[in-house]
């Protein structure tokens, strides 16, 4: 009875704190998007190679981050963004199979709109990679995250995370056209 | 140069300004925030109307399967003669007779009667029961036991025994009241049977079978003859001859 009472009571608190605290949510809020915006969005535009499709996806996840702001701690903001953010592009690859469009040959030149040729080429072959080992490669390399890490940010196990990412690692040196190192192989 | 050096300058790659406005994010947030709130509202509310539909559903919720409103009506196996049989004269000539109230069975012992009457005692413990002396009443051999509750309510028992099953037994006490309509029944998950008959003016009828061939026959009275005015309520009834078909 007292246990259950304590818990109801934590609930309203927690309630209270969440629903009563609008203006500060807003102003904090404000903040974090500010600076962590484009950091986003560049995140996403890394995982499905189209600007405009990485601009939905970091607002979607922005706006879930928002809808759970009151509970999200300030220094662990960017790893529940990037969360949301991976989850919501493997959730759009689930649903929409084929909407990718590999290539056979990765083009000379890149094709995201001028911005940045080299990059634009890294990008072009990251696409050719599967979309569960491209999101490994993304956050094991590009945001430099541990295996766990990785995991606890995708759901799965530690061993998964071995494998896709010697997988996509593979896949994504044959795309990139041009002979690289590899640490694994170094 | 490494892959895994190239991945990770992936974000420094030169991009289009941002579309996305704060204030865009912002709204579209609020908005979330409300539909899930209106969501932990919407499901409290559910929850409420579910536990006040129970509640009114079952105003008494200790009652249980021992409340007869949702009874079946018995339906009897055609093989089985009923004793006494249903009465075609009278009921064509009188849709609701009256109670026959006669009970005949075993001799009952002193002990029996005390805890039949402290069961009765509870079941209306707002009112005053009473009955005969219970050691004059033991030397009288007696087969049926009354016990009176105020100035005009009493309920009467005693017990028989069967060689049938339940069912059987029940069914050939189908029409032992002289009713027309077939009484209502239950079956308790140890196999006992629970025959109730429809109530009248001045009484109600309750016969209990148990799987081990002992039965009880019960009767609530109003001498008063007032409709409503029965000492227990039907649900107040069938637990009491529970209680009682306990320790026959």
């Amino acid at each position: 009875m007292r246990a259950t009472l304590n818990r109801l009571t934590a609930y309203w608190m927690r309630t209270r704190q969440t629903w009563g605290t609008g203006l500060r949510r807003d102003e904090e809020f404000s903040e974090f998007f500010t600076n962590r915006f484009d950091w986003a969005r560049r995140t996403a535009y890394a995982l499905c190679g189209d600007w405009s499709e990485a601009e939905e996806l970091a607002q979607n996840a922005f706006v879930k981050a928002y809808a759970k702001w009151p509970g999200v701690r300030r220094e662990s903001a960017d790893a529940y963004v990037r969360t949301i953010l991976t989850r919501l592009f493997l959730d759009s690859r689930r649903r929409v199979r084929g909407r990718e469009h590999p290539v056979a040959e990765v083009p000379e030149h890149g094709v995201a709109g001028g911005f940045g040729e080299h990059d634009s080429a890294l990008h072009v072959a990251l696409q050719q990679v599967p979309p569960k080992q491209r999101a490994v490669l993304v956050l094991r390399y590009v945001h430099d995250l541990s295996i766990e890490q990785t995991a606890a940010e995708l759901g799965c196990s530690t061993g998964n995370v071995k494998s896709q990412s010697a997988r996509g690692l593979s896949t994504l040196r044959e795309a990139y056209g041009r002979p690289v190192e590899s640490e694994s192989a170094s | 140069m490494r892959i895994e050096d190239e991945l990770r300058g992936a974000l420094d790659v030169a991009a289009p300004p941002p579309v996305t406005r704060l204030e865009d994010v912002l709204a579209r947030g609020r908005r979330r925030v409300a539909v899930r709130r209106a969501r932990i509202a919407g499901s409290a509310l559910a929850v409420v109307a579910v536990v006040v539909a129970g509640v009114i559903a079952w105003p008494s919720g200790s009652r249980g399967v021992l409340d007869p409103v949702n009874w079946a009506r018995a339906t009897p196996a055609p093989e089985v003669v009923a004793d006494p049989p249903r009465n075609s004269r009278l009921c064509r000539e009188q849709t609701i007779p009256s109670l026959v109230l006669s009970l005949e069975g075993e001799v009952l012992a002193e002990e029996q009667m005390s805890k039949w009457r402290d069961l009765t005692q509870e079941a209306v413990s707002d009112r005053r029961v009473t009955s005969e002396d219970l050691r004059g009443l033991a030397n009288e051999v007696p087969r049926v036991f009354k016990v009176d509750i105020g100035d005009t309510d009493s309920v009467r028992f005693s017990r028989t025994r069967s060689d049938d099953r339940p069912s059987v037994a029940a069914d050939r006490a189908l029409w032992a009241t002289g009713a027309c309509t077939p009484p209502r029944r239950w079956t308790n998950a140890d196999g006992t049977v629970f025959q109730l008959y429809d109530a009248t003016q001045t009484g109600q009828a309750l016969y209990v079978f148990r799987a081990d061939g002992r039965a009880l026959r019960m009767e609530q009275l109003n001498v008063a003859g007032s409709l409503g005015r029965l000492p227990v309520k039907e649900w107040q009834f069938v637990r009491l001859g529970a209680a009682v078909a306990e320790v026959l």
